[in-house]
């Protein structure tokens, strides 16, 4: 039970995109495929919506309410999606997903991915583990939907 | 100091934080609790009510005795009124169970209040599917009930209020002395939510003239895995039972209709009951007594008052309820009218006659008295607080999950989130907040470090 820097919980690159979420808000019409995410322990409500094409993002937006983990995280993902396939978003998922459970070789894979490795230190935070996730998992749903 | 952080183990545990302010959650257990429970389980532990040996002969001495020292702890007039559950939730669960299949019928009416927990609102919610209407009465932002709002749907016809003693976000204490009046006026029951009432003041079931009253042992300084449900000795015999098994039936049928159920507490107590736990609550209360609570309700008052104080000097915050905790209230200055004053050991030297009295099958035959007339047998319980320590905020639009995240890292243990009352933040406007809650263990210092972790958060975040 030690006190992790929160440091490394509060990069300035999540403190940054949780002031100013990038591809914010629902995307309106028929076209678009949105969920929204829900974390029950605070109640915070951070979803996705997708326009694919091809299966590509032609628009990713992520939206809704939550703590600055979860909102940089969802804005994070929508930012570094854009134009992207799903496929890469499963795998960003998954690596995402392995590294906040402590997966070594997860870790350094995601620490090479610029903006993206602000999220690796919230492994040491467990009870905020859900949040880095929520966005990420709403839009898996309605990728799925 | 009043501090008592020396009599409770785990302060001296590597990496505890240094400012534990989450009691309302649970608080932290003495010695004397834990070394009760272990020599028990090591000395005298059996299962009780079944052998003729005397090993379980000691153990049911010491799990009936437990259950005398809660009768007395909130002066219930009979011993058989005091019903061991699972805890808090449990105790709901039970209640809601067995008036819904008694005297709440189809058609009829639940209020509750839209202060309440979650286990005192979901299992009456439960009632709504078996055609049960529930009226949740909305509460200021001060967390006072309307008491006209109340008296309309008691005129109304209501059959049972479910209301919290003391809300677990806002910290008021509501007049229930006034409000079971109310709606005993009316002909309606009232179930009351304990579960932070219990460890900051003295309670009398007798003086709040409630039916039934519910509370855990883990907040209460004892251990997790026992609570407790008072039910009017009127009442209690005649509700069906609720879980079914083990030592809580007289005699079983051919038919189910055939079955003979125990007597109240009993036939409420299906299965091995948390025997180890309940001699666990019964040190519990006795380390509570031996303080007393008028040191209890003067200290964590000052304590609250001091909270309160340093809070308010935090820019960017926004507290939510009443943000005094010293000042009476309108509604509890005449609430404290009512409040025969005496004190504690006083009254616990009570003329006990007639409070162990067997139950009688005529007793619990008996038709179900909806207006009970006061019984006058209260012991008086001495000042009772018009809030108590558990204080809750906001810092302009940072997320409480962030805040506590930071608090933490600085030592600090608070609870955030919306607390198990979404119809309460639902009421305040917001999705969550901070919440700090104070103990028999906490001292100015927990405050003076709470409010550096905010400082701390308001730079780092803002």
């Amino acid at each position: 039970m030690s006190n992790p820097n929160l440091d490394e919980l509060y990069q300035t690159i999540i403190l940054e995109h949780s002031r100013n979420p990038r591809h914010y808000g629902r995307i309106e019409g028929n076209e678009s495929k949105c969920v929204e995410g829900y974390n029950p322990l605070c109640g915070d409500q951070v979803g996705a919506c997708a326009i694919v094409r091809n299966e590509k993002f032609e628009t990713l937006h992520c939206f809704g309410q939550g703590c600055a983990i979860s909102k940089a995280s969802a804005s994070l993902m929508a930012e570094i999606l854009q134009g992207q396939s799903v496929a890469r978003f499963y795998e960003l998922f998954e690596l995402l997903q392995a590294a906040l459970k402590g997966d070594a070789a997860a870790i350094s894979k995601l620490e090479g991915l610029g903006d993206l490795s602000a999220l690796a230190g919230v492994r040491r935070f467990p009870a905020r583990v859900k949040c880095a996730t929520l966005g990420w998992q709403a839009l898996k749903e309605a990728l799925e939907k | 100091m009043f501090s008592r952080r020396s009599q409770f183990p785990i302060f001296k545990a590597k990496n505890f934080p240094k400012s534990f302010l989450d009691s309302a959650a649970s608080a932290q257990k003495p010695a004397c609790v834990l070394e009760a429970m272990d020599k028990f389980a090591r000395t005298r532990y059996a299962n009780i009510h079944r052998g003729v040996h005397s090993l379980a002969e000691a153990s049911t001495a010491a799990y009936e005795g437990a259950r005398e020292s809660v009768a007395k702890f909130i002066d219930a007039p009979k011993v058989e009124s005091i019903v061991f559950t699972g805890g808090t939730t449990a105790s709901v669960n039970l209640a809601a169970f067995c008036l819904t299949h008694s005297f709440v019928k189809r058609g009829d009416t639940i209020v509750t209040t839209a202060l309440e927990h979650h286990s005192n609102y979901l299992p009456w919610q439960r009632a709504v599917e078996e055609g049960i209407q529930l009226v949740t009465l909305p509460i200021s932002l001060m967390g006072e009930l309307n008491f006209s709002a109340l008296e309309e749907r008691l005129k109304m016809g209501a059959k049972l209020l479910a209301i919290t003693h003391a809300s677990n976000v806002l910290g008021n204490v509501l007049p229930l002395k006034e409000i079971t009046a109310l709606a005993h006026k009316h002909g309606c029951l009232v179930f009351v939510d304990g579960a932070q009432a219990v460890p900051h003041m003295p309670v009398s079931v007798s003086e709040l003239d409630c039916d039934f009253y519910a509370f855990s042992g883990h907040k209460l300084y004892g251990p997790t895995g026992v609570g407790v449900l008072y039910i009017r000795s009127e009442i209690a015999g005649m509700l069906p039972p609720f879980m079914l098994g083990g030592g809580m039936v007289n005699r079983v049928g051919e038919n189910f209709s055939e079955t003979a159920w125990a007597p109240p507490p009993q036939c409420f107590e299906a299965g091995t009951p948390p025997i180890i736990e309940a001699v666990g609550l019964a040190s519990a209360i006795d380390f509570v007594q031996k303080i007393g609570f008028e040191k209890i309700v003067r200290r964590e008052a000052e304590l609250t008052a001091y909270a309160l104080e340093r809070l308010k000097e935090v820019p960017d915050i926004t507290i939510y309820g009443q943000e005094s905790g010293l000042r009476p209230s309108v509604r509890s200055l005449s609430h404290a009218q009512n409040i025969v004053k005496c004190s504690l050991t006083q009254g616990l030297r009570r003329d006990d006659s007639g409070g162990k009295g067997s139950a009688s099958q005529g007793e619990y035959g008996a038709q179900p008295q909806l207006n009970p007339t006061p019984s006058g047998r209260g012991r008086g319980v001495g000042d009772v607080p018009a809030r108590i320590g558990v204080i809750s905020f906001n810092l302009q639009n940072l997320h409480p999950h962030d805040v506590g995240s930071i608090l933490s890292a600085h030592g600090v243990a608070v609870r955030v989130g919306h607390h198990c009352a979404q119809p309460l933040m639902k009421s305040l406007g917001i999705l969550g907040c901070v919440r700090a809650s104070i103990g028999m263990y906490n001292d100015e210092s927990d405050i003076d470090r709470l409010i550096e972790g905010l400082e701390l958060a308001r730079k780092k975040l803002l």
